[in-house]
């Protein structure tokens, strides 16, 4: 069954689990790969963090082609820390290929870590994707979440931002040597293999699934029939000369307004069913207005939604 | 879904075309054909009012097209209409529940055109003299159960009303962009004819203007790789309300692209269409053909 939950010790076992229920799903562990198809990930567990980065192929137990960049699950997150236990809810899907986990710690908070390979649109290599809620980063600048547009998750005038937090969100980093939180391999308008990311301004090496969401996910749910449309995640690459491409989207996901649901509910639509999680905290605001922000762990309204298989 | 391609010698031929293509068994397959419920050629302006059957085949579904014309202004155009029923003794512009009438640009010469119905919306596509008139009539496909949005009835045109507007007129635009101009309107739940926007047309990202984003925000899309991906345009406005989206009609970039080129995706053909004689990255559907 491509679904299941339980109750997490810590990042090793946490680790652990994740090998196990991909390897009971097709997935091939070696050393400390975890494969499947085009789909490399390596997993590394700290008493502080569970860390995830991706690469392109394996060679005896190790990565190649690794990405620079790296995500993490961490203890030490925005707002409340991760205590354990915690329920945790693994994910795994087909065509594409998706693995989903997302961590449900201290009632109201989560996190998430994911690797898998996007719905491609158009003739261009690569499409293996990684991250998670954190990416290397530390804390200190991360602050009020914003959302106006759909453009980043952490910015506010003259604040600094760090992470990404949001699932295919636009971060804005734009430190030097700063990563986003979400990494794929793309060759428009680049080389083989190369990797791009979520964060920074619109440079070309950047992408995400939040700015076609505008208008879209934050004016939601309907007050018609009072439902919440689930958002195909279309992923916006920035292009040379004021260009951009819609490039596939994840598979087995959507964007969602959760304003009337709660972490792990189910959406049930027809033959379907969806479980939705908020990106980090759920918090009454619907970040429709620039002005108007949460505190810095909360992400309004909006969430996520991941194709359910389970009972 | 069945498509026709083709050329009408005018607007009254154009009308002759839409009628016989629509209600032909064979054309749209049997179950699927609309009925007509009023077809009036005696005077200078045809009538015709149509009932679809709905994909259910159980539905009713009311549409009506009436030309108008003018010699004298050289004008000779459609005025297209949804309703929620039909009334023999009123008329076409009194029909029950109307959505006000809404004009399309056309003259009395050769049309080129594309019919592409199924049984729950027509669309026209008429080439007249290059500038590209398109119109959507019926149902579109809602983000809610029957249950909850019975009667999801759209009209998409080119001019807010029916004036006195020859087709040279330059400042129209097709009723899918933007969304919120007068051009198109659907009912809602309430007998309510709304002009709602329309998705990706508004996002900061793509039709930046409108929302008088910074110069880094004012992008366009354009192929991924040879490819052209299409969006669906999404009926919404900030109430909040995401009413549903039109079937088989889709955003395109304009990027390389040319009106009346093909695109096969999924196996599907998409007709690539123009905002009348625009030729800017956001003035362009594809209309799904098969």
């Amino acid at each position: 069954m491509p679904y299941d939950i339980g109750a997490t010790t810590g990042y090793a076992d946490l680790k652990s689990r994740i090998h196990t229920f991909l390897q009971d799903n097709g997935w091939t562990l070696s050393g400390t790969v975890i494969y499947k198809g085009n789909v490399f990930a390596q997993l590394t567990d700290n008493t502080a963090y569970l860390q995830l980065v991706g690469g392109q192929g394996e060679s005896g137990g190790a990565l190649t082609d690794t990405c620079p960049a790296i995500s993490r699950i961490r203890t030490d997150a925005w707002g409340t820390d991760v205590t354990f236990p915690c329920t945790y809810h693994f994910f795994v899907h087909t065509s594409p290929d998706v693995f989903m986990c997302v961590i449900n710690h201290n009632t109201l908070n989560v996190q998430w870590m994911t690797f898998g390979e996007v719905n491609k649109y158009g003739a261009w290599n690569g499409g293996q994707y990684f991250g998670a809620s954190y990416n290397s980063g530390s804390l200190h600048n991360v602050w009020q979440f914003s959302n106006w547009r759909c453009r980043f998750y952490n910015t506010q005038a003259g604040q600094n931002t760090n992470c990404g937090i949001g699932y295919f969100w636009a971060s804005t980093d734009t430190s030097s040597g700063g990563y986003g939180n979400m990494q794929m391999v793309c060759d428009l308008d680049g080389s083989a293999g190369d990797w791009i990311d979520n964060h920074g301004t619109l440079s070309t090496r950047n992408f995400n699934g939040s700015y076609l969401a505008n208008n879209l996910v934050p004016y939601s749910p309907n007050t018609f029939n009072s439902q919440a449309v689930l958002v195909p995640i279309h992923l916006y690459h920035n292009r040379p000369s004021d260009f951009s491409s819609v490039i596939g989207e994840p598979g087995h996901t959507r964007y969602v307004n959760i304003k009337h649901y709660n972490a792990a509910d189910i959406i049930t639509l027809g033959a379907e069913k969806w479980m939705v999680f908020p990106h980090h905290k759920k918090s009454a605001n619907s970040l429709t207005d620039p002005a108007v922000y949460p505190s810095g762990s909360e992400t309004g309204y909006l969430g996520f939604a991941v194709r359910y298989d389970g009972p | 879904m069945p498509h026709e391609i083709g050329t009408a010698s005018g607007h009254y031929d154009l009308l002759a075309k839409i009628k016989a293509f629509v209600t032909s068994t064979v054309e749209m397959g049997a179950g699927n054909e609309w009925s007509i419920e009023r077809d009036d050629t005696t005077g200078d302006d045809h009538e015709l009012i149509l009932n679809g059957p709905g994909l259910t085949g159980l539905e009713e579904i009311f549409v009506g097209i009436k030309t108008y014309q003018s010699v004298d202004d050289d004008y000779f155009n459609f005025k297209v209409m949804g309703a929620t029923g039909y009334s023999l003794g009123d008329s076409f512009e009194a029909q029950p529940g109307s959505s006000g009438m809404k004009g399309v640009p056309l003259w009395d010469a050769t049309i080129p055109y594309w019919i592409i119905a199924n049984a729950q919306r027509i669309i026209v596509v008429a080439n007249v003299e290059t500038i590209y008139q398109t119109f959507y009539i019926g149902k579109m496909v809602p983000y809610a159960s029957p249950n909850q949005y019975p009667y999801p009835l759209a009209i998409v045109s080119m001019l807010t009303s029916a004036p006195a507007t020859r087709y040279s007129d330059t400042s129209y635009n097709f009723g899918f962009k933007n969304g919120d101009t007068g051009a198109f309107v659907i009912r809602d739940n309430a007998g309510t004819w709304l002009s709602p926007k329309t998705w990706p047309w508004k996002n900061a990202w793509i039709g930046a203007a409108y929302y008088t984003a910074t110069a880094s925000e004012e992008e366009n899309l354009r192929d991924t790789g040879g490819v052209y991906p299409v969006l669906p345009i999404v009926i919404w406005e900030t109430t909040p309300n995401h009413y549903g989206e039109f079937d088989g009609v889709y955003y395109v970039s304009g990027f390389s692209l040319a009106v009346e080129d093909t695109m096969t995706i999924g196996g599907d053909t998409y007709l690539v269409v123009r905002n009348a004689a625009r030729t800017g990255f956001q003035d362009y559907i594809a209309i799904k053909l098969d």
